[in-house]
């Protein structure tokens, strides 16, 4: 459970310092002699060059040993920053909103052939920084927060079945209404049913809605305890949307 | 006489005064010596020769004394280290650092305790008063002798190298805005004072302004402090390598246990209510009847209790004061489930295993239950089992959970379709990142009756199977399952960063979660939003644990804070706060009996706390680094399992070592013992062979089970004390 959380939750920090000066080294410096071939890879040196240079941060910053994928998620991290932050600017650009410095140009990867300026690229990597960096809100206003939220008495428990959900509006109990092909197939098999739970559903839901306080995603447990017949029907019901929403 | 002064005057003074301006390059190249200053050198000589001659003794050894600051050269010759800009830290940390390798040994490992703060400090202080190749240099110098305790620390301090970075660096910001506590003894504390007032010139002022501007520094009285810090346990502690931080040491400043933060708060600690929660009393009358029942049938056997005698004196405890009320802590009222429950949970604890601790000599022989996972391809990032021991849960790399039955009965759901072949695992999809955390709904296995004491008896004991299962993730949510029709129920989104932890409480309807936002947050299930955020934490919170009772909770962290939080439901304030780990947090535990609670480091130590008292029990190692994942107690909270990285469960003596004397010191000597060597089939695979070496087995252990290259990512007690666990098998 922990290293999962150390080896997955490491990548967001280092990454900071490492991408900070990843697009800016691996860029410019493309010649083939700075991937500084010469530091020890256990011969296994038919590496790609940026798997090397990964290599070479990573010893800089005192990582001796590191799991094979630590790379590779490194290097899909790295390339998905610059992919993004190029195709922010690029946007960024495209849209005008940084028509002030047209001085200093660079070409973009040839997409539509428009430019990317350094003001666009300072401001798509200052819109990611925000989120992607910066890892929790500011520890004076989390504890107003939190005061605040605090000093309401927890809620009473109103009487029901099982485990309580939320109103059936937040939850992902309900049908989903957006595949025709689901509900037609289903008419074909067996059509008085779907009329059935179509038509019957607000009823039988209302009926439950009495007995436990509206919340409907608890029809499943009732349905348990109350009898074999009627569970089908609210399990049919439920079926649906559960499907709909793999689909989804 | 009057004619003579003011030459020799402008001979003393003036070199001082165009050395004035030298000050910050006094160790740099010198400049090439200056006719001015060879000039005021022989005028120095001609006037000394003729003061003498005159007899003017006085005269002339003022004009000694006023020109002796003044080398060849004729510039000043810093006597004080503070004149030496950035030169002064390296001259007095080294002062200090010699000083306290010579103190008397007695005090060694208290003033030892002085060392990171003033590295920290002085490196901090060099790096804003601009000082850069000084502080890089002081940094390389140094770093190694904190290289053990604060590693992560010393990483995190490491790449600072221009003032700006000490604006946003973490750590840097966590010290430069609070004060270091450390607290010693009076004796440490004269000596300390005066050695560096002697040593004022040659670098004490600057340790003693750091250590006023930065630290806060508590004087305790040997005596009176107890045998935490008695002689005999500071003679013994230095053998050992028992160089840890004490508990109130370091950067929340506060009192051993206290979650007080106030600097002049006083050392008392709030009150805690630990005993179980009140039951109900229609519950307790319904499985009081139910138990009357189950007697009646099956009668115990022979020297065995009945249930009901079981029951009351489980439930019967002699002060009720310090249970938690219902009243605060709103729950759903019983039903007929937890009837059937409570009355196994009573049958399990009577037929149990008995556990008794060590006290009988030889540690219990405790049987482990391993479930091993093959082909996971290292993306389980968490396993589960459920309370009922049917099912077990792995929270994946790859964003989906996959429940297994352990007794391979398929898996069906009513909403499968007719021709679908149910197996004995689902996979529940759903989350957008890895799976980090999940916890079932607390169920308790209840066999088929074999009574007639009830009428729908085959519901009833298909209805305690775990219905529900909650996950948390890295796309920052958590998300509520259902193990009935193996669907997705509610999301619940507050937390702004990937959650880590999540945990049902002990009687479901609320749950906990933690997050690296930094907050851990509680929730109900029938409320989207949280209902109290726990703030405090100055880093990641790793992992959270509930009280026994539900009215408390536990988190702890990682990074820079390394602290260990007890949270009081009610009100969501912290009402204790525990220091004392070295490395980042990954498990904690509270006791059954819910007097007791654990907390394990990814070094591989683990900490026993007192609740009541707020202090330190003690730390048991044996562990191999890279993080202890689990910990559970057993029933009668007398052992402690743990398990992890090292791909090893270890078996934990809890109680208390006897007092400090003769213990610790045995402890030092020959009551080490290596792993490998001491522990009857503990010789490990080859998965540790590296950590076979250094890892030292404090006694506590009572035993440890390896396994071949899996690491465990879950152990717990089940309620008859069978202890299961589960791992990955990760040839590498």
């Amino acid at each position: 459970m922990a290293s999962p959380q150390l080896q997955n939750g490491h990548p967001s920090t280092p990454p900071t310092t490492d991408t900070a000066n990843k697009p800016a080294d691996s860029q410019p410096k493309a010649d083939p002699e700075a991937p500084l071939t010469s530091q020890q890879d256990d011969g296994l040196s038919k590496r790609p060059r940026d798997a090397r240079l990964i290599h070479t941060v990573l010893q800089n910053l005192g990582v001796q040993n590191y799991q094979e994928r630590v790379p590779l998620q490194l290097l899909d991290f790295a390339y998905r920053y610059t992919s993004s932050v190029l195709s922010d600017s690029l946007r960024l650009s495209a849209e005008g909103y940084t028509s002030g410095a047209q001085d200093k140009r660079r070409a973009a990867a040839g997409d539509d052939g428009s430019n990317i300026t350094v003001t666009a690229l300072r401001q798509a990597i200052a819109s990611r920084q925000g989120y992607a960096f910066e890892a929790a809100l500011p520890k004076e206003f989390m504890l107003e927060q939190a005061q605040e939220r605090n000093r309401v008495a927890l809620p009473k428990v109103e009487r029901g079945y099982g485990v309580q959900l939320p109103e059936e509006k937040y939850c992902l109990t309900g049908v989903g209404w957006g595949l025709k092909e689901e509900w037609d197939s289903e008419e074909e098999e067996d059509e008085p049913r779907v009329n059935g739970t179509a038509g019957a559903a607000p009823s039988a839901a209302k009926q439950e809605d009495e007995d436990m306080g509206g919340v409907d995603g608890t029809g499943e447990e009732e349905g348990d305890e109350e009898g074999e017949g009627k569970m089908e029907d609210i399990f049919g019901e439920g079926g649906d949307g559960d499907e709909a929403m793999k689909e989804d | 006489m009057s004619a003579q002064q003011p030459p020799s005057r402008t001979a003393s003074v003036g070199p001082p005064n165009a050395g004035g301006m030298n000050t910050p390059h006094g160790q740099g190249p010198p400049p090439p010596p200056g006719p001015p200053g060879q000039q005021s050198q022989n005028l120095n000589q001609i006037v000394l020769e003729y003061l003498s001659k005159k007899g003017y003794s006085r005269t002339e050894a003022m004009l000694r004394r006023e020109s002796a600051n003044v080398d060849a050269e004729g510039r000043p010759v810093p006597s004080r280290a503070e004149d030496t800009g950035g030169r002064k830290y390296f001259t007095s940390f080294d002062l200090t650092l010699q000083w306290i390798d010579n103190v008397l040994d007695i005090y060694k490992p208290e003033l030892k305790r002085l060392l990171w703060p003033l590295f920290v400090y002085s490196f901090i202080d060099m790096l804003s008063e601009h000082f850069m190749r000084d502080s890089q240099e002081f940094f390389n110098a140094y770093r190694n002798h904190f290289e053990a305790e604060h590693e992560n620390d010393v990483r995190a301090l490491a790449p600072m190298s221009l003032p700006e970075h000490v604006q946003t660096n973490n750590v840097a910001q966590l010290y430069r805005n609070n004060k270091y506590r450390l607290t010693m003894s009076n004796m440490a504390f004269m000596t300390l004072t005066q050695f560096l007032e002697s040593k004022d010139r040659e670098g004490g002022a600057t340790i003693i302004s750091i250590m006023s501007n930065n630290m806060d520094i508590r004087n305790v009285d040997r005596a009176a402090a107890g045998s935490e810090r008695s002689l005999a346990r500071l003679l013994g502690k230095q053998n050992g390598d028992q160089d840890v931080p004490a508990e109130d040491e370091g950067i929340p400043g506060h009192h051993p246990g206290s979650a007080n933060l106030d600097r002049n708060a006083p050392s008392v600690l709030s009150k805690l209510s630990l005993g179980p929660m009140p039951m109900e009393q229609d519950l307790m009358d319904d499985v009081k009847a139910e138990l009357q029942d189950h007697d009646t049938s099956n009668p115990p056997a022979p020297g065995q209790n009945s249930l009901v005698d079981e029951f009351e004196h489980k439930i019967k405890r002699e002060p009720m004061d310090d249970a938690p009320s219902r009243e605060a802590l709103p729950l759903p009222p019983s039903t007929s489930r937890d009837v059937a429950m409570e009355v196994q949970k009573i049958r399990e604890y009577r037929d149990r295993f008995h556990i008794d601790g060590r006290s009988s000599g030889v540690g219990p022989g405790l049987s482990v239950t391993m479930f091993t996972f093959h082909n996971t391809f290292d993306s389980v990032n968490c396993i589960e089992f459920s309370g009922d021991n049917s099912l077990a849960a792995v929270g994946t790399a790859e964003s989906y959970i996959r429940v297994w039955s352990l007794d391979n009965r398929p898996l069906t759901s009513p909403t499968d379709p007719a021709d679908f072949q149910p197996s004995s695992s689902r996979r529940l999809i759903g989350h957008a990142g890895p799976v980090y955390a999940l916890s079932f709904a607390p169920s308790v296995a209840v066999p088929e009756p074999q009574t007639n004491g009830h009428a729908n008896g085959t519901s009833e004991s298909h209805d305690s199977k775990p219905r529900y299962l909650l996950s948390s993730s890295a796309d920052s949510t958590i998300r509520l399952w259902s193990l009935d029709t193996w669907s997705n129920l509610v999301v619940y989104k507050s937390h702004s960063s990937p959650v880590w932890d999540v945990r049902f409480g002990p009687f479901g309807h609320y749950f906990v979660s933690c997050s690296s936002d930094r907050t851990a947050r509680l929730w109900s299930t029938p409320q989207i939003a949280p209902l109290r955020l726990f703030v405090g934490h100055d880093a990641d919170v790793e992992t959270v644990a509930w009280h026994p009772n539900g009215a408390y909770v536990f988190t702890a962290s990682g990074g820079a804070d390394r602290t260990v939080r007890m949270w009081n439901i009610q009100q969501g304030s912290a009402v204790r706060l525990f220091t004392g780990h070295t490395g980042n947090c990954t498990a904690i535990a509270c006791a059954n009996s819910g007097k007791m609670l654990a907390s394990a480091d990814d070094r591989g130590e683990i900490l026993l706390w007192d609740l009541a008292t707020g202090r330190l029990s003690k730390r048991m190692r044996g562990h191999g680094r890279g993080g202890i994942w689990s910990l559970d107690w057993s029933v009668e909270s007398t052992v402690l399992v743990s398990a992890g990285a090292d791909g090893t469960v270890r078996v934990w003596d809890v109680a208390p070592n006897k007092d400090a004397g003769g213990k610790v010191i045995g402890e030092g000597g020959a009551g080490n013992k290596v792993d490998g060597s001491g522990v009857s089939g503990g010789a490990s695979g080859g998965a540790k062979g590296k950590t076979k070496k250094d890892v030292v087995v404090s006694p506590d252990q009572i035993s440890a089970f390896p396994t071949k290259k899996s690491p465990v990512y879950k152990v717990r007690f089940t309620n008859m004390n069978l202890v299961v666990a589960g791992g990955a098998y990760l040839p590498s």
